[in-house]
């Protein structure tokens, strides 16, 4: 006897009733009453007709439970005891379901808070990608963390320095530390090809261990070995992939060809994957080789020094023992190394300042703060809303819901507002590193800093979505669940429920107003910092000067006269360059920085060398002055006649006049470089000119400690491979490019120039840093402030149409306008009192570490302080004040009504 | 007395079909027991959801017997009457009981007029 099946599907219709027992029945008295009394036939017809009816009957009590869930909310469609497992995903998405429902019924709360979340997600994404990608994700290498810098250092004075070849060659003997030290020097690398335009290109001079101690092999042919580090192999090239795929078409036979790099025939032998620009941002690499060794100690060149740790080695092991090799080798070479220990960091450090990371980290500190304002914003938007439905969650909980089960529900509600707020966040966070970057891409940095959504800036980006939803949503939720349910389901008399949130929601908000007002602090430094750059008097004219540099190589210019035939010809042909105002040549131009020389002022004695004063200088040819638009306050200019073998003379600025012949005319006196040992000829002055913003920023960014004094000598008296050129112009100065750069072809074809800016643009790529974080933590304040004026109008506001009642009464009684504008406002006031008084402390703490990248203010200005108190004031009053003055057109008649 | 421990008539007879079988009540007793007594022909499409209704409301309860070989080696689910379910019963029929008080024979002689 078969027994009929009920297929699997159908019975999965049965599941709202008790499925195995249905089909149990059914088949029992199909077997023992139907079939024996009608017939198989009849049977089936029997079996099948009742299974239908069953299944048909299950589904309506199945759409009849949904819809009970619908009416009356998930909380009600559960059992008393609790739902069995399998139902809390069901239940779950039911509460998604009502969720989404919930966010459409007040479409203006959830956009506010899914705006809140979005600014506060986004604004800390994009400044964490800041953070990762500079300081955190380091070289992109397999174990490149274990790759360590090592710098010379004179302690107490000086900061780190590179390291002369010898030290290098000693500490690469006698260290075991390491798995092996490596060496760089970067510098100038002209690449010339036949029927190819000259380029210049960064380029590192490398000894072979480098490529083994970063740990990188080239995508073609071989990196340096030991023998090229001898220095006697013929000369070998290794190209970036930028370079191969630019220059060369990606030409796959390139291995073995020939370029004339810095005018020497050189053999390509290898081409370096992408990404690669080891060790700031090269695009080219020459071995260094060792010769300079042969030279006695004190002369050759310096070098950056870097090697991976052994396994298993500490950074403070290997620390001990480089200091160990130093002190050894200053008992050996005391004239050389007397005083000089080590300093070890990791590589990627090296080139990360401590206070910029220190900037960084205050920045993501601020926008944690922008975060947790948004967390509190949402938190009580969603407070002021679980307190008008505070009846329909005590409705739920009289009808069986349990607490957990009606907090699960606000939590899920609160959880949808953060998600799509998060989703939002991360949107914008991708457009603000776009932006970043579109500022940041064109500024020299090190080359493994990548600003992007890397996936760990993503999976930070959810994880705090993740929190601000828990934070946001938790408090609410608790709150509004915990209430008493007989004082609820009483008729509710309006205005009871508003002073159960009152409190705390107050307290969140004296909370937003303190970190807003402590990052209007922050953000008010940096504008100010911003506008003191803008309106700095550089004492000069940038406008309409084209800049360039250009630097000569011993292979073609041997000799001093070559090189000075060269420039002297060069600079004749710039000022005959239709167009040309006047033209100069310079090794420094304004705003780049200068070195600085000793010297000694005729007529004054120094005990020891330590007396000797110091100052900037700086080469230029006749015309600077005019290029530049500035004139001659005393004395003259140099001229033609001021060459080598003429009596040696030197101009100096108003800086240096006034702080070295107070009262006197500079003008007649004379100087001499150097210390006390110094064999230099003595330098007349013959000219006093104004101050040139110095600039550079080899202190750091802002750094005002660099002196304003400066002393200019002729390029005629001096020696150089390396100027810059600067023409005044009569019109839009880059279009000056090509016609200098015909000059320069037409005196040697095989040299490029290069940094072809403007003057503009020299002093923006200083700059830059300023106008970038200036812009960052302008962007913070705003939305800071904004989102806490926001926050306040709608406490205020909520309050306030909670109070409808009271005021009504309170005008019924007797009582003006104005005075319950002033009730309002004084509520408003005392939070906003409170929580700026906070803030402004906290701002004093925030701006501190910034100092470093303000230019020219002072971490205690006052007037940045009273404009951050009168601007969040006057946001804060609005915000109070228009729902004060909407307390008093209460309708009276409306308001006092029983319910 | 709450709204929901009001019965509908189905659950009434259902209700009192659990009564009357008494311990091991189970799909097809109930459905022929219902039957046999009313001439009414019910499926155990309506009797299983109103009895899911029953026990959400904590009137019935319910357990699972011993699989036979006749019911493809499924389990019985028996069902049983709660104090709860004897209660809402009583107070139903005390309510019709009320409802109808002095009007017996009137329904009769309006029913041959």
């Amino acid at each position: 006897m078969t027994a009929p099946r009920i297929p699997a599907l159908l019975r999965r219709a049965l599941d709202a009733i008790h499925p195995d027992a249905v089909a149990g029945d059914l088949l029992e008295e199909y077997t023992e009453h139907v079939l024996p009394r009608v017939g198989r036939f009849r049977a089936r017809i029997w079996f099948w007709k009742h299974l239908c009816k069953t299944i048909a009957m299950a589904f309506i009590e199945k759409v009849r439970h949904a819809r009970n869930v619908r009416l009356m909310g998930p909380a009600l469609a559960t059992t008393r005891h609790g739902a069995p497992r399998r139902e809390i995903m069901g239940t779950l998405w039911n509460d998604i379901r009502y969720g989404i429902r919930m966010l459409f019924k007040t479409p203006v709360l959830s956009l506010s808070a899914i705006t809140t979340i979005a600014l506060g997600v986004g604004l800390t994404t994009h400044t964490f990608s800041v953070v990762y990608g500079s300081v955190l994700k380091g070289l992109p290498y397999e174990g490149a963390d274990r790759l360590i810098n090592i710098d010379r250092t004179r302690p107490p004075v000086s900061s780190d320095m590179s390291a002369p070849i010898h030290d290098f060659v000693a500490w690469r003997e006698q260290q075991t530390v390491f798995e092996d030290l490596a060496a760089s020097r970067q510098g100038t690398v002209n690449l010339a090809d036949a029927d190819m335009r000259p380029e210049r290109y960064d380029g590192a001079f490398v000894t072979a261990a480098t490529f083994a101690q970063v740990g990188v092999q080239p995508i073609m042919g071989r990196t340096f070995n030991e023998e090229d580090d001898t220095g006697h192999t013929p000369p070998t090239i290794i190209i970036g992939y930028g370079v191969w795929q630019n220059r060369y078409g990606g030409d796959p036979d390139i291995i073995g060809k020939t370029v004339r790099a810095n005018a020497r025939t050189t053999t390509i032998i290898g081409v370096m994957p992408p990404d690669f620009h080891f060790p700031f941002a090269e695009d080219v690499w020459l071995p260094m080789g060792l010769d300079p060794v042969q030279l006695p100690r004190g002369q050759g060149f310096f070098v950056r020094t870097y090697g991976r740790l052994k396994p298993g080695v500490s950074l403070d092991e290997a620390e001990t023992q480089m200091a160990g090799i130093a002190q050894r080798l200053a008992a050996e070479y005391p004239a050389t190394n007397e005083g000089i220990s080590t300093h070890l960091e990791p590589y990627t450090e090296e080139y990360m300042p401590a206070q910029i990371t220190a900037v960084l980290y205050v920045m993501l500190v601020a926008v944690f703060g922008v975060l947790l304002i948004a967390c509190a914003n949402v938190s009580n938007l969603l407070l002021a809303r679980s307190t008008v439905r505070a009846k329909e969650i005590a409705i739920r909980s009289a009808m069986g819901a349990s607490r957990s089960r009606v907090i699960r529900q606000l939590l899920v509600e609160s959880t949808i507002l953060t998600l799509l707020g998060g989703t939002a966040g991360i949107i914008l966070g991708y457009v603000g590193i776009d932006a970043f970057n579109a500022v940041f891409m064109d500024m020299e940095r090190p080359y493994w800093i990548d600003i992007a959504m890397h996936p760990p800036v993503l999976s930070f980006a959810i994880l705090i979505t993740a929190v601000a939803a828990v934070v946001s949503g938790t408090v609410p939720a608790f709150r509004a669940s915990g209430s008493d349910i007989h004082e609820l389901l009483k008729d509710e008399s309006r205005g009871s429920s508003s002073f159960r949130m009152g409190r705390f929601s107050t307290g969140l908000v004296v909370g937003e107003i303190a970190v807003s007002c402590a990052l209007l602090v922050a953000a008010g430094m940096m504008v100010k910092s911003v506008v003191n750059l803008r309106n700095l008097d550089m004492g000069f004219e940038a406008e309409d000067v084209f800049t360039a540099r250009v630097g000569l190589f011993e292979a073609d210019y041997p000799t001093e006269d070559n090189r000075r035939l060269f420039f002297d010809r060069l600079l004749e042909r710039l000022e005959a360059l239709p167009g040309a105002r006047a033209a100069a040549l310079t090794t420094n131009l304004p705003m780049m920085g200068s070195g600085g020389a000793p010297f000694a002022v005729e007529g004054e004695s120094y005990v020891v060398d330590q007396d000797y004063p110091g100052s900037p200088r700086s080469f230029i040819t006749p015309n600077f002055f005019d290029t530049f638009g500035a004139e001659i306050r005393e004395g003259r200019d140099f001229s033609l006649q001021d060459r080598s073998g003429a009596v040696p003379v030197a101009i100096v600025n108003q800086s240096f006049a006034r702080l070295y012949f107070e009262g006197e005319s500079a003008v007649g006196k004379r100087i001499r470089l150097g210390r006390s040992g110094s064999e230099l000829p003595w330098l007349s002055i013959v000219g006093v000119v104004p101050d040139f913003h110095i600039g550079g920023n080899t202190g750091g960014i802002g750094n005002d400690q660099i002196p304003t004094e400066m002393i200019y000598t002729p390029i005629e008296q001096g020696s150089f491979r390396f100027l810059s050129i600067a023409v005044k112009t009569a019109g839009d100065p880059l279009a000056m490019a090509p016609q200098v750069r015909d000059v320069v072809a037409g005196l040697d074809p095989n040299l490029p120039i290069y940094w072809a800016y403007s003057m503009d643009q020299v002093i923006e790529n200083q700059t830059w840093a300023f106008g970038l974080f200036g812009t960052l933590f302008g962007i913070f304040g705003a939305v800071a402030l904004f989102m806490a004026a926001v926050g306040l109008y709608g406490v205020m506001a909520f309050s306030v149409s909670r109070r409808t009642q009271e005021m009504g009464i309170r005008m019924a009684l007797g009582a003006y306008g104005k005075d319950i504008v002033r009730i309002v406002l004084k509520k408003g006031f005392v939070q906003l009192g409170v929580g700026m008084a906070i803030g402004l402390g906290l701002g004093v703490a925030l701006s501190r570490p910034l100092q470093l990248i303000m230019f020219d203010v002072n971490a205690g200005d006052l007037s940045v302080y009273a404009a951050i108190v009168v601007t969040l004031g006057l946001a804060g009053m609005v915000a109070c004040f228009v729902p004060a003055r909407r307390a008093t057109r209460v309708d009276l008649v409306e308001a006092l009504r029983p319910e | 007395m709450s709204k929901r421990d009001y019965l509908g008539e189905f659950e009434q007879v259902v209700l009192l079909a659990l009564m009357r079988l008494g311990e091991g009540a189970y799909g097809v007793t109930i459905r022929q027991e219902i039957e046999a007594r009313t001439g009414r022909e019910v499926s155990l499409g309506s009797i299983y959801p109103t009895l899911h209704r029953l026990e959400e409301k904590g009137l019935v309860s319910s357990y699972n017997g011993e699989p036979t070989a006749t019911r493809g080696g499924r389990s019985k689910r028996h069902f049983k009457l709660e104090p709860h379910g004897h209660t809402a019963l009583n107070r139903s029929r005390d309510m019709l009981a009320a409802l109808w008080r002095g009007f017996e024979t009137d329904a009769g002689s309006q029913a041959k007029s």
